[in-house]
Formats: C-alpha cells, structure tokens, sequence
C-alpha cells in the first residue's frame, strides 16, 4: 500500500532513545524486540542456533529479557498457569506479610508442577534502562520459550502478572548464523565469578560462561551496575533480591547497563557491552545461596 | 425586612429555575404514566411538535430495585429504569437530548457509535455536575440506520456508573429498512452483576484481591442480566422469525453467545446492516459492540431453548477465572404452542455499503495496547495525543501486545476493518468498536471527517478504561 504519510506512535515513543552503536555481524540472524511497560512487542515465530537480539526498553522502568525453554509436552499456556501464577502467588504472601522469605521455597515446592524442573533457562539480557537498547547472542533450541520480564512496578506488582510475558517459538530450522568472538569472558561458577579481558573504555563483546549449575536456586547471571560516588554497593546487591520487598523494585539504587540473565548449566551467552571510565558493579540476581559480585573500575 | 437589590434581582432568576424544575418534574412523570413500548423497552417520548426532531428529557438519578429476589439494590438509572428508556429516531432526524444529572457525581451521556459534533459526545470533556443540565444536540446522518447506545463516560468512573445501571438502547430506523417490516422485534441489553449477600452491587471497596483482579479482568458479575432480568422468557412462535438487537453493556464480560439448536442470521453490526446475512451459530460481542441477527424460529411449538453465554477466553492465563469455561445461561427462548408460520422470506442483499479504501490513505497510526495504555501512556485530559486533519482518511493498525483481549473503540466515527491477524476481512461492516485478540492485531480504515474535536480512543473493557487506556485524537 502507498500511504503518503506514515505515522508510528510505536518510532515517536523512541525518538529519545540513546541507542548503543552495536553493529551487526555479518552472519548475525538479529531480532528485534521492544520492551514496553508492560508488554514485550517480538515476534512469534524465529529459527533456532545462534540468534542475536536487539533488546530495547521503550518503557519508562527499567526491564530486563529473561527467555525460558517450556519443555516439550507443556505449553506456553501451562507455563502461564503452572509456573507464572504460582510464583506470583508466592510473592504476594510474602509481600503482604502472610509468610516470611524463609517459606517461600516450601510455598513453590508444593504449588509448581513437576515439570518445572525442566524447563530451561536460555538467557536473556540483564537489566536495563528506558530508553536503552542492549545486544545478546543466545544459541537457542527449537522449542517454545515464555519471553518474560518479571521484575516489579512500584506498587510490587510482577511485570510479567501486568503482561509483559510472551511466547517465542523457536523452529527446527537453524539460522547458520555463527558464535560470536569476544574479547572479555565471565566464567560463573557455584562459588564466584571470573573476569578475563581488558575491561577499558568501549565497547566490548562479553561472553558469559555458566559452568555450574547451583544445587539450590535457578542459575547463575550477571547484571552490570554503572555506579557513582552515592551508590551504595550492599544496597545494590541486596536489591539484586527479588525476595527483598523493594528487590528489583522502583526506585533502583543503580543505572543499570545490561548483562546477561539465567543461563543452562555450560551454556554460553553474548552481550555487547559500552563501557565508560570509572566503577561497575558486575552483580547475580539472587538466585542462589551464592550469588557473586564482582566490582571493576574502568580506567 | 425589606430586600436588599442583589436579593430582588434573584428572585426571578430562582423563580425561573423553580419553574423550570417543576417543569421538567411534570415531564417526567407524564412520561412514566405510559410509554410506548418497542422491541419491549419503553421509549423516550418525544416532546417534539415538528417533523424530523426527535426531543426527550432523560435524567440520571438514584433508585432502587429488586434484582435479587428478597432483596432491594441502589442503583442509578435513566428516569427511573435499568436499563434506561430506549431513544428511537430516525435518519435525517435532529436530536434533542436534554439530560440532568441528579447523581451525587458528574456524569455525561455518550451517544455510543453515532457520527456527530465533538460538543454532543458526551467524553470526558464535557462532564456534567450534579444537578446541572446539559443539552446534547445532533443530526442523525444518512445511512447511520442501525442498532446503538447511551451510557456515561465521566474520567475514571465510567465502569462504576455503567455497572450500577446507567444505560439504554438507542434504534435508528432506516425508512426504506430492506427487512420485512412485521417481524417481531428485540433489543435485548446485556450486563452482568456481582452482589454482597445484603444484595448491594460489589465493586470490591473493602477486597484488594479482587480490586486487583477486576483492574486486570475487569470487573465480571457472576449474574447475568438481559434487560436488567435475571432469565427472562423470550416468546417465539413455531416458524417465526424475529429480529433481534443485541447490545454488550457489560464492563468486561465478552458474550459469545449461542441459542442451543438454532442458527442465526447476521445481518447487522455496529453500525447498521451487513450488505448480505452470514449464516452463523455464535455471535462473539464485545464490550460496546451491537449485532443484529434474525432468529428462525425452528423448534417445535411448545418447546425451549436457551440463550447461554459460551465459554470464550478472554484472558492472560494468569489471572484466568478458574470457572471461565463454564457456560452461563442468558434467557429461554419459549416456544408458542401455535401452529408453525410460513417464516418471512429475508433478502438476499440488504444494502450497499461505500467501500473506504486502505490503499487511499494518507496516514497510517499504530496503537500499541499493553494493559491500562495505549502506545505507552494513560490518559491525560490535558495531552493530545494524536492530530488528524479533518476529512481525512486514515488507516489505524490496532495491535495488542498481551495476553488477553482488548476490545477498541473509536468516538464519533465508524470504520471499517479490512485486517485481522495478517488475514484480510472480506465482508464489509461499518463498526465503531474492534475487538482485538491476545497478541492479534487488526487494521481499519476510517474517514474522519465532519466534525473536528477531541475525539477519545479506548479499550472498552471499562477497568481498563477508567485506568486511563485511553487517549485523545484532535482533529482539526
């Protein structure tokens, strides 16, 4: 169709965004995907093996991108019900006071189905602010993912309950796109974090290694905090909680500038990553009795 | 004591506003003595001494009634009534709505579906105070002939007046109408209900769960109403065929409704007649949204059958009522034990519908819907947020980013679809209100021309709305 004018309130509602100047490889398969309060704005349908996603925050909080395999037999709809709804359930006790942190493993173990422990968490980016677009390389399985952003809005309300979750098929047909190369490393294991790579100013491609699985606990990830003078580093990493009432949570004690979420145990994930002279705060979601932090200045 | 001058300059003044209350009172109470009854609603009389005008009094105010058995309900209603009385024009008709609000809060009437001035639409811009009377003026277009309805539209109270009762039916009659003229008529107004066990409406003040799941939902009764009845009985004779006119005034329930052994003919939508009748045996209707469909009388005398409300899931998963698939019955259809009738023949073509053409457009806009916001934002009475040129023609792509429905409407203008889902709509239907699946979109082409104004565009799940899913497109 021939339209004289075209008018996209979705392109308007970016036009203050500071995009990263990431550049494309040339086998990258890239997919783009939106972020809005509270919704994700992808596509249904994309192929598997290596996949780049451009990830933008078009919304005014902060969000991240968490992509989680439903195994197969269950459906995007199950995981809504049987996974979702029970973690949401489980936060609103705590929440409102009904139980404290130390039940809310008890609470899941007896609401989640038995298939929760295999569904796969593929990745995702870490979190990040409005208005920011982020890069992640995943080497994805076909399957059906829930493409999901479950921090909270100030009134404590799960962005995934608000509707920002939805369902990503992956096809057999593979997009032959190839591995990134990546000049920095983070390996994670169940006790810390390595760092390997010049961390200096500019742009860096970083390649997270996930080479444990905690016994306890979802996964390991990483969240990258730029600080300043005020930041107060233990509030950061005790805000990293999601079981903290205020944890991941507006108002954030930090400008956050990506990273890379829940990977399967040996995976490997890409992100690219600008970095700027002075102090970061490379920290896990809490996930886990351990979740490491590791904290780097760039000179 | 003697009157000081500011007091003797207000006493005419008071007088006439004595007078013209009285007046109004008289007015209401003649009508009340003995409406005329169409399609089995008591219409609005029309005070009107010349041809073409169509002049009615209409007023909001407390009462109570009987919705449960034993029990009596506050509610607000149209001169008296819930539904509220039906206003019955014709095309080429001027309309004269003189409207007083006796309701504790400010409140407007929205002219749900029709094409006229910004002034007369009864948004949020134009709210009416307590006591205050608003005369709402308009010319009834050519071609407009079809099935549509009042209710209020005041910011952010819009479903707590709706669902206390506050709606109505309005027909415009076509003079040259293509269906016979002696079929049976209905306008059958759905809407459904939540109580506390003393039988009060249940708008979940004190329950901050469910408070939570009626912003989601939106807020769904459990009693289902057609016409304000709880199961009424609808009369149908053996061979009949009667033409029914059906309007969702819920807040939030999606009807899809199916009349068991029976199949119906589509033949009309939001904005009047089909060109040809589809052949269908559910009707999906959505808040706001209006079908017409002629019911064949095909069962035997004496028999029944029932209107129920389909499971339809409208729902993200996560806040899925656990009993959504459970049908709810709406009314019985009853037949007579009267010898079977030859049924009226129904026409093949019932109009012509002008076609707008996508490819002609000049402007294409995208409305993102998440839940509570269209393109990101909530409404603001101080924000435009879109800007039209008037007589323009217009492609909007709806698209809905959640997992539930999100039924979107247009004010003051019809469109038609031409797009849903990737797929294109091959029969043409003047509609003001799309209903847009999870994670569907749908793309319509409407001209706005006419009347310039503010011209609101909202989800018509009414949680959602009064929210602030809403925005403003100003047309100039």
């Amino acid at each position: 169709m021939k339209y004289l004018v075209i008018v996209v309130a979705g392109v308007l509602l970016l036009g203050t965004q500071a995009f990263l100047p990431v550049h494309a490889d040339a086998g990258a398969s890239v997919v783009k995907i939106e972020g809005v309060d509270y919704a994700f704005d992808a596509p249904d349908r994309i192929k598997s093996g290596w996949t780049t996603f451009d990830y933008t925050n078009a919304g005014d909080e902060q969000h991240f991108l968490f992509l989680a395999r439903i195994p197969d037999g269950q459906t995007f709809d199950d995981y809504l019900t049987g996974i979702v709804r029970p973690f949401n359930d489980a936060w609103i006790m705590l929440r409102e006071g009904e139980i404290g942190s130390e039940k809310v493993d008890a609470e899941l173990g007896a609401a989640l189905p038995d298939w929760f422990s295999d569904v796969v968490f593929f990745g995702g980016s870490g979190v990040i602010e409005p208005g920011m677009t982020t890069r992640l390389t995943l080497d994805l399985d076909p399957g059906t993912y829930a493409i999901e952003c479950y921090m909270k809005t100030e009134g404590g309300e799960l962005h995934s309950m608000e509707g920002m979750i939805r369902e990503l098929v992956v096809t057999e047909e593979s997009s032959a796109a190839s591995e990134p190369e990546a000049g920095i490393d983070i390996t994670l294991t169940n006790k810390d974090m390595t760092i390997d790579g010049d961390l200096t100013p500019g742009e860096h491609t970083v390649a997270v290694h996930a080479a444990e699985h905690p016994k306890q606990g979802f996964g390991h990830n990483i969240h990258i905090a730029r600080l300043d003078e005020a930041t107060d580093v233990d509030e950061v990493i005790r805000w990293m909680n999601f079981l903290e009432l205020d944890g991941l949570r507006p108002p954030s004690p930090a400008r956050f500038v990506g990273g890379m979420h829940i990977l399967p145990e040996g995976g490997t994930g890409y992100f690219e990553l600008e970095l700027e002279p002075g102090r970061y705060l490379f920290v896990s979601e809490v996930t886990s009795p351990t979740s490491p932090f590791e904290l780097v200045t760039v000179e | 004591m003697p009157m000081n001058h500011a007091a003797r300059c207000l006493l005419p003044v008071l007088a006439a506003i004595l007078a013209a209350g009285l007046a109004w009172h008289c007015r209401a109470e003649d009508q009340a003595d003995g409406p005329r009854i169409v399609a089995g609603h008591p219409v609005l009389e029309n005070r009107a001494s010349q041809p073409g005008v169509v002049e009615v009094h209409l007023t909001a105010a407390p009462a109570r009634q009987s919705l449960k058995p034993g029990t009596e309900t506050d509610v607000f209603a149209y001169n008296g009534r819930v539904p509220g009385p039906m206003l019955e024009v014709t095309e080429g008709d001027t309309v004269i709505v003189h409207f007083r609000n006796e309701l504790p809060e400010q409140t407007t009437v929205h002219w749900h579906g029709m094409h006229l001035p910004f002034i007369a639409d009864g948004s949020p811009f134009h709210p009416v105070a307590p006591g205050e009377i608003y005369t709402y003026r308009f010319e009834v277009p050519e071609g407009s002939a079809g099935t549509y309805w009042y209710h209020p539209h005041p910011h952010h109270r819009t479903a707590y007046q709706v669902g206390m009762g506050l709606f109505g039916a309005m027909i415009v009659r076509d003079p040259d109408d293509p269906l016979p003229r002696d079929m049976r008529e209905r306008v059958l107004i759905l809407s459904d209900h939540r109580f506390h066990d003393d039988g009060s409406l249940d708008f979940a003040e004190d329950d901050r769960r469910q408070a939570r799941i009626d912003e989601m939902n939106g807020r769904e009764g459990d009693v289902l109403l057609v016409n304000n009845e709880v199961m009424p009985e609808l009369s149908i004779g053996a061979g009949e065929v009667q033409r029914w006119r059906i309007i969702n005034a819920s807040g939030a329930r999606i009807y899809r409704l199916g009349l068991k052994g029976h199949e119906f003919l589509h033949v009309g939508s939001d904005g009047g007649l089909f060109e040809n009748p589809v052949e269908t045996d559910e009707i999906l209707l959505a808040n706001g949204e209006r079908a017409e469909i002629l019911v064949r009388g095909t069962g035997e005398p004496g028999s029944e059958a029932l209107l129920s409300a389909l499971p339809y899931d409208r729902y993200m998963a996560q806040w899925r009522p656990r009993d959504w698939d459970r049908p709810l019955d709406l009314a019985t259809v009853k037949y007579s034990r009267e010898p079977p009738v030859e049924p009226v023949k129904i026409p093949d073509r019932l109009r012509r519908i002008p076609e707008l053409d996508p490819d002609l457009a000049t402007v294409v806009r995208e409305m993102r819907m998440t839940n509570g916001k269209i393109n990101g934002r909530t409404m603001d009475m101080n924000r435009i947020d879109e800007y039209a040129e008037l007589g323009s023609k217009e492609v909007w792509h709806v698209r809905n980013l959640v997992g539930m429905d999100h039924p979107f409407h247009l004010h003051g203008f019809q469109f038609q679809v031409f797009e849903r889902d990737g797929e294109p709509v091959t029969q043409r239907r003047w509609e003001d209100t799309v209903n847009v699946p999870a994670f569907e979109d749908a793309r319509f082409v409407v001209r706005l021309d006419n009347h310039p104004g503010k011209w609101m565009f909202h989800c018509h799940n009414l949680n959602h709305e009064d929210q602030g899913m809403m925005g403003v497109l100003e047309l100039e």
